[in-house]
């Protein structure tokens, strides 16, 4: 199956590379009579092509969202949207003929290049992470994790039921308290905030090593042979949990780091959709 | 002293109360006999509220009590209200168990043993059933139930629930938030019950909230009126006995369906199949003289039709020949024929001309009739195209078609028929029919067919030998005549496979090839010992042609993905057959040469084999379309269930994270469009199609939203929603936050029923499939099994 990438055989970025390509030589070959910015002839000519790209990039919000048109796939669009959003960096640049300073040209022309530079970052999740998230779950689904999870948390406190109770509610009190997402920040980190609580301590349990551990010393020191049975399972079961729970949270901050980059991404857009005008209106009037 | 009547109607559903009403009013000495206290069982028992239709709408009503879709407590409280003025004889909890005597001199006995006499017996006891009693002493106390109306309704009782499917466990994990519940199993699992309601009672279990008694038998009741507890239910377990307290026993054992029953009254059904329907005059009397059989048992599923019928069996059973109130239905069908005939002619007629026909009864040719359209035909009209998706059968009533298969024409005159092919393996058309010279022919619907193939044999065997005939001439020897094949037709076999059963193996001798009639296959090879898979073969394609052709072992296994049919070709036949067309053998050797070459290209790669049993585990080999999303590009964002919901009302009818994976392959949980639709088989208005080129199953504007197709789908991609209203603009959700996000349209206002939805491969939609063409990153593709090969070797 093809990529949005490679959609049509790369047809948006051969267009893109002919555009670029044949208006840098445009660019090079003429000579204004003047410093050679915007206000050429040529200048404008690219700056009128760079706006409605930008109007057109931004359109790709609304197209995705029209699911009854018929005018290409929402693919093909982004192909496009990708490749031709890509030239304007050459486009844009060319129109500005280097002439940077503190003012709203520079400004959009700044925010244009974040936008830019935002969607190459997101381009790059579309197409990595996917294939980094399906390698993190193996053969299934993340919905079967959570499942395998709640199994094992119930096996976990079926078999924890006539041990000590210290013990017991310290196995209880980690499962309880066993994080897993949060808010956006600790989703990212895929840091893991677990706990657990023994002898009406807080301890940390990260990636549920406390609780095995104490586990453990208690398999150490007992002598029934059912009893080291029970606990052997039921760290075994810890040790499934802990797997589980980690592939999840790889699975979260990748699916976080999939949809982030568009809070960037699109405000920037309609920043740069303001500054575009402020820039348009202000040589219309001040020049 | 027995009571003696002239007619007693039993069972008080819309069929049984029609006739008892009817009846009173002719001053005729009656009874009406309800098993359960309440009028009309079978409709007591839709949810609350629900909102019942009136389909179908172009029938008349033709009944004594009033009926008018609306709600199911508003209807039942009108047939009351009927029953009532019209001073009907209405005896509740009124059982029957036994009919003996002949007409004019029936004996009925009740569940409580009393007798009753009749002339004449209406049977329109419905298809649901009687739910089977706990039969443990004590069990007619009336904090025993059978069914569970309300759960808000009880609160902090001590409830058993006896029973392990998933009617128990449903009742058991509802009722448990509120009370403690008990539940009585009598094995050491639930064994009986769904995937999900399987976990649901575990987890309960586990928790807590659920008691349960495994290994454990009801076996009495004691009442204590005088404790706080009405009552003691007494279990026996493996260790003896236990006794509970309790409010309230809710047993769900099943229903005993009602067929046992009636065949214990001397009715005959035609077959074995659990969906065939007794045999019965124009006038719905059975075999037995002087029963009569009306309602959803006779086959006529709708309220409406059952109404009718009690009507109309009374004038019946009095002698008058009236014509049933569908009369103009059918009279407004036949109307545009040009036979100066009245309708019962014209039907009697078309069942002469018809051998198909033929053997059908008066009755059941007329409901066949009912379902079927005629059409007249211009010369060189298009009746069908190949490759088309519909599958309706075709009889030709008068003058001649033209069947164009590739660049040939064979006529087909009047008496026959055609369409049959795609009728019976849900695939696409294999021919193009044109209307010929003054061409009069009946198109039947696929729904209807089926119902007659279970129901008449006779039916089925002319279809099946027809289809056997036309599949060899088409296959192998288009040129060779009929008579020429019959021997080699009359030697060939149909065999039946179930799912995952070997048709043959690899290292077999090889002596025979099958044309796959319905169902599907896949091809597998031993690598180092494992069978992989390599290819699936669809319905209507050969196997099994290599080993034959070279006369050698089989260099494969052959195993059936579903429950398929094929029509099997010994060698011998064959031999004739390629004798016979000299070009066969050239042909098919081209076929095997590029099989072969297929083969080589796939052996190497087990990674594709793995997917491909995993796709057929999940089902797909009796997909026609399926929804597969690659795993490796799909970057989660749901637009392409958005899309689905935004083109279909506000409801997507896909669940993109629900449904297996394996390695890159995801399989949603959304239709596949299944050769043999489960979903179709019980539809009271026969609302779930099959369309033209795409091939979708879908559910058109009539549902009634009874439920059972939800229920019947193995995928569960039906659901059942209310309508949702129409969103604003995108312009103005974006800039004045007005109304709601694309796809998630609020719900409608009003009084609105549940319906089913599901997804329709966006047949009304320029551009097609929605979600495919959403997708930014083309992960999500529509494909059919045959291209499977092709998605998964990426
Ligand atoms: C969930 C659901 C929703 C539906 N919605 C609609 C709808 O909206 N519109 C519509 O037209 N149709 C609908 N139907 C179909 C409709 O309910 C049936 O077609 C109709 O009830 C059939 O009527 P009947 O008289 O043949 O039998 P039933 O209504 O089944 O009545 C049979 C009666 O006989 C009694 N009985 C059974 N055995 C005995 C016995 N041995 N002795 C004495 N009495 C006995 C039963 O208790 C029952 O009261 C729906 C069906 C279901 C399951
Ligand atoms: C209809 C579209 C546009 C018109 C008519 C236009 C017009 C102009 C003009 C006349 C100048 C000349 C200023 C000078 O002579 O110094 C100019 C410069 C500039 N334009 Fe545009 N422009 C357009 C689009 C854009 C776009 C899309 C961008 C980038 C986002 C952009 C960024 C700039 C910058 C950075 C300069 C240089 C400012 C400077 O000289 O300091 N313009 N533009
Ligand atoms: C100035 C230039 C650009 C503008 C104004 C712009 C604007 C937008 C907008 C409005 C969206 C819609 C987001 C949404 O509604 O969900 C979008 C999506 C996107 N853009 Fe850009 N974009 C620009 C350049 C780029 C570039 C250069 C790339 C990549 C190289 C890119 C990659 C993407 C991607 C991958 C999406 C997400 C598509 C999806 O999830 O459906 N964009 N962009
Ligand atoms: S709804 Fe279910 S049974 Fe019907 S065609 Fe779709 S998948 Fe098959
Ligand atoms: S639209 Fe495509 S990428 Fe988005 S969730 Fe659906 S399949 Fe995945």
């Amino acid at each position: 199956m093809e990529q949005f990438l490679s959609y049509a055989n790369g047809r948006y970025l051969k267009v893109s590379l002919f555009l670029s390509v044949f208006l840098s030589i445009i660019y090079v070959m003429h000579e204004p009579g003047q410093p050679k910015n915007g206000g050429t002839w040529f200048g404008y000519t690219l700056g009128t092509i760079s706006a409605v790209l930008i109007i057109w990039l931004m359109y790709f919000g609304r197209r995705k969202r029209d699911y009854f048109s018929t005018l290409g796939t929402v693919k093909g669009w982004l192909s496009a949207h990708v490749y031709l959003g890509s030239s304007l960096l050459i486009l844009a640049t060319l129109h500005t003929g280097f002439q940077f300073g503190l003012n709203v040209h520079t400004l959009a022309y700044a925010l244009m290049c974040i936008a830019i530079f935002s969607g190459f970052y997101g381009a790059w999740t579309y197409v990595y992470l996917p294939i980094k998230k399906r390698e993190n779950l193996k053969t299934i689904s993340a919905e079967e994790y959570y499942l395998s999870i709640e199994d094992v948390d119930r096996q976990i406190i079926k078999l924890a039921k006539d041990l000590p109770e210290s013990l017991s509610l310290m196995i209880n009190s980690a499962i309880e308290r066993t994080e897993i997402g949060g808010n956006l920040l600790e989703q990212l980190s895929a840091e893991d905030k677990s706990c657990l609580i023994y002898k009406d301590e807080l301890y940390a349990n990260v990636d549920q090593s406390g609780c095995i551990h104490l586990l453990v010393e208690e398999l150490s020191k007992v002598t029934e042979q059912q009893r080291a049975v029970q606990l052997k399972q039921i760290i075994d079961l810890f040790g499934r949990r802990k797997k589980s729970l980690k592939i999840l949270r790889y699975h979260i901050k990748t699916n976080v780091l999939l949809k982030l980059w568009l809070n960037i991404h699109v405000p920037v857009s309609f920043a740069l959709l303001a500054a575009l005008m402020a820039h348009i209106l202000s040589v219309f009037i001040y020049w | 002293m027995t009571e003696q009547y002239k007619i007693v109607v039993i069972g008080a559903g819309p069929g049984g109360i029609s006739a008892a009403t009817h009846a009173a009013e002719l001053n005729i000495s009656h009874v009406l006999l309800e098993a359960s206290p309440k009028i009309a069982n079978t409709i007591q028992k839709y949810q609350k509220g629900k909102h019942v239709m009136a389909e179908p709408s172009i029938l008349p009503l033709r009944s004594p009590i009033a009926f008018e879709a609306g709600k199911r407590e508003a209807i039942l409280d009108e047939w009351q209200q009927g029953l009532l003025q019209n001073k009907v004889n209405i005896k509740y909890n009124a059982a029957v168990v036994n009919i003996d005597g002949e007409k004019g001199d029936y004996k009925i006995t009740l569940a409580d043993s009393s007798v009753i006499q009749a002339e004449f017996i209406i049977l329109g006891i419905g298809v649901q059933g009687n739910p089977r009693k706990l039969g443990v002493t004590g069990d007619d106390a009336d904090f025993v139930q059978y069914t569970l109306d309300n759960p808000d309704d009880h609160k902090n009782e001590t409830i058993v629930i006896v029973g392990a499917g998933d009617a128990a466990i449903e009742n058991a994990v509802v009722l448990a938030s509120n009370n403690k519940v008990f539940i009585v199993n009598r094995r050491d699992e639930f064994a009986r019950a769904k995937e999900g309601n399987l976990n649901l009672i575990t987890a309960a279990i586990d928790k807590g909230d659920v008691e349960c008694c495994y290994n454990t038998n009801p076996h009495s009741i004691e009442l204590t009126p005088e404790q706080e507890k009405p009552g003691i239910f007494v279990l026996k377990t493996a260790s003896g006995e236990i006794k509970i307290p309790v409010d309230r026993i809710i047993a769900r054992l099943g229903a005993i369906p009602p067929r046992a029953l009636v065949e214990s009254f001397g009715i005959e059904f035609p077959n074995s199949d659990p969906n065939s329907i007794p045999v019965l005059s124009a006038k719905y009397e059975s075999n037995v003289p002087g029963i009569y059989v009306i309602g959803a048992l006779g086959g006529y599923p709708l309220i409406k039709q059952a109404m009718n019928q009690g009507y109309e069996v009374v004038e019946y059973i009095l002698g008058n020949n009236i014509n049933p109130a569908d009369h103009p239905l059918l009279e407004n069908k036949l109307e545009h024929l040009p036979f100066d005939l009245g309708v019962d002619e014209i039907l009697s007629l078309m069942q002469t001309e018809i051998p198909v026909f033929t053997p059908l009864s008066a009755l059941t040719f007329r409901e066949l009739m009912l379902d079927s359209q005629v059409h007249v035909f211009e010369p060189n009209i298009e009746i069908f195209k190949k490759n088309d998706y519909t599958n309706s059968f075709y009889t030709i009533l008068q003058g001649e078609v033209n069947i164009v298969i590739g660049d040939r024409v064979i006529k087909s005159t009047q008496g026959n028929f055609f369409g049959e092919m795609s009728l019976i393996s849900g695939r696409r058309r294999s021919a193009t029919v044109l209307s010929g010279e003054s061409c009069i022919v009946i198109e039947t619907p696929r729904r209807t067919m089926i119902k007659l193939i279970t129901s008449v044999d006779a039916v089925k065997r002319v279809l099946d030998e027809t289809f056997i005939t036309r599949t060899i001439q088409a296959k192998f020897a288009p040129k060779v005549t009929i008579e020429e094949l019959q021997p080699i037709v009359s030697k060939a076999k149909l065999n039946q496979y179930s799912a995952n059963e070997v048709l043959f193996a690899e290292g077999d001798e090889a002596n025979c090839l099958h044309v796959i009639r319905s169902g599907s296959v896949t091809v597998s090879k031993k690598v180092a010992g494992k069978d992989i898979p390599m290819t699936y073969v669809a319905a209507n394609n050969v196997v099994g042609e290599m080993g034959i052709l070279g006369n050698t072992v089989r260099s494969a296994t052959i195993t059936a993905t579903v429950k398929t049919e094929t029509i099997s070709i010994d060698s011998d036949s064959f031999n004739d057959l390629l004798a016979k067309s000299p070009t066969l053998r050239a042909t098919m050797e081209l076929e095997v040469q590029k099989r072969h070459l297929e083969n080589t290209k796939l052996e190497s790669e087990s990674e594709t084999g793995d997917i491909l049993s995993f796709l057929m585990q999940q089902g797909l080999g009796e997909a026609t379309d399926v929804l597969l999303i690659n795993e490796d590009t799909c970057v989660g964002c749901d637009n392409c269930e958005t899309a689905c919901a935004a083109t279909h009302g506000g409801t997507s009818r896909l669940n993109r994270k629900a449904g297996p994976t394996f390695a890159h392959v995801h399989v949603p949980t959304s239709c596949r469009h299944c050769e043999d639709p489960s979903c179709m088989k019980d539809c009271p208005p026969d609302a779930i199609h099959r369309g033209g080129l795409g091939g979708e199953v879908f559910i058109d504007d009539s549902c009634i939203g009874c439920g059972n197709c939800e229920r019947n789908c193995p995928y569960g991609v039906i659901q059942m929603e209310y309508p949702k209203e129409k969103n604003s603009s995108f312009w103005n959700w974006m800039f004045f936050n007005a109304g709601e996000q694309p796809g998630e349209n609020k719900v409608k206002e009003g009084d609105n029923i549940k319906k089913a939805v599901k997804c329709d491969m966006c047949k009304d939609i320029d551009g097609g499939a929605a979600c495919v063409r959403a997708c930014p990153t083309g992960a999500a593709n529509r494909v059919s099994p045959e291209n499977f090969i092709n998605v998964v070797n990426i």
